[in-house]
């Protein structure tokens, strides 16, 4: 699993996830996420090389989320595949963070 | 029918589902199917590791493959005390963070079934093309 993080002009932080985020994937980027959750005001991670996604990639992504929210802070997710993307409304994730088919229109959403 | 003992040790857990995937690959399962049965069998497999209680003895921990094109049949059984996984999910928030492996299995498995058979809980989750 990588995790490549890119700070843009606009504030905006994007992280791109690939490979997967199962069991060991989910564990190799915990605590990078957790420390751009807790250091980034609007994060948009993007998720268009990730292959699979599990409930502890999504428990990952969802506590980032949250704990974000609770600074008054914005997450949102950019490009998931069909079967990650059906995995993020199953559990209700799309609740707690935006989904978006297009990074400017997520950056857009993390900003406002 | 395929069978494989799983060690209880997550690390146990990525090499019995490239196992299942394979397997899945050599009878033709479309790559949605095989993306069920990997979620399934993670879900299942890491929740049995991590959470399930035994009363001292092994997990004895087993999974069975049986395909069945387009369909895949997946069995897990262990020797762990009694779990019922296809009950309704605990009522709340829908997106809480915990109790997720649950809603994934229910949402990926065409069906999903338990019983309790000579003391070991007995999963068979049947993954194919879904409705949707």
């Amino acid at each position: 699993m990588e995790l490549i993080v890119e700070d843009m002009p606009n504030g905006i932080t994007k992280a791109v996830l690939v490979g997967r985020m199962d069991i060991e994937g989910a564990a190799t980027v915990d605590l990078r996420m957790n420390v751009l959750a807790g250091h980034k005001p609007a994060l948009v991670v993007d998720l268009s090389g990730v292959s699979f996604l599990a409930s502890m990639g999504l428990r990952t992504l969802m506590v980032c989320a949250r704990a974000m929210a609770l600074k008054g802070h914005k997450m949102a997710l950019v490009g998931p595949q069909p079967n990650v993307e059906k995995v993020l409304l199953a559990s209700g994730a799309d609740e707690i963070m935006g989904i978006f088919g297009d990074f400017d229109v997520a950056a857009s959403a993390v900003r406002s | 029918m395929y069978r494989r003992a799983v060690a209880e040790d997550l690390s146990d857990v990525g090499v019995a589902i490239a196992w299942a995937d394979g397997l899945a690959a050599e009878h033709g399962m479309s790559d949605d199917v095989r993306y069920a049965i990997q979620l399934c069998l993670e879900e299942a497999l890491s929740n049995l590791i991590l959470h399930a209680k035994t009363s001292g003895g092994p997990k004895d921990i087993e999974i069975a493959f049986a395909p069945d094109a387009p369909y895949a049949t997946v069995t897990v059984t262990d020797a762990c005390m009694a779990f019922d996984p296809t009950g309704p999910l605990p009522k709340g928030d829908p997106a809480a963070i915990g109790g997720q492996g649950l809603r994934l299995m229910q949402t990926f498995a065409a069906t999903l079934s338990y019983r309790r058979v000579d003391a070991r809980n007995e999963l068979v989750l049947r993954l194919g093309p879904q409705a949707t």
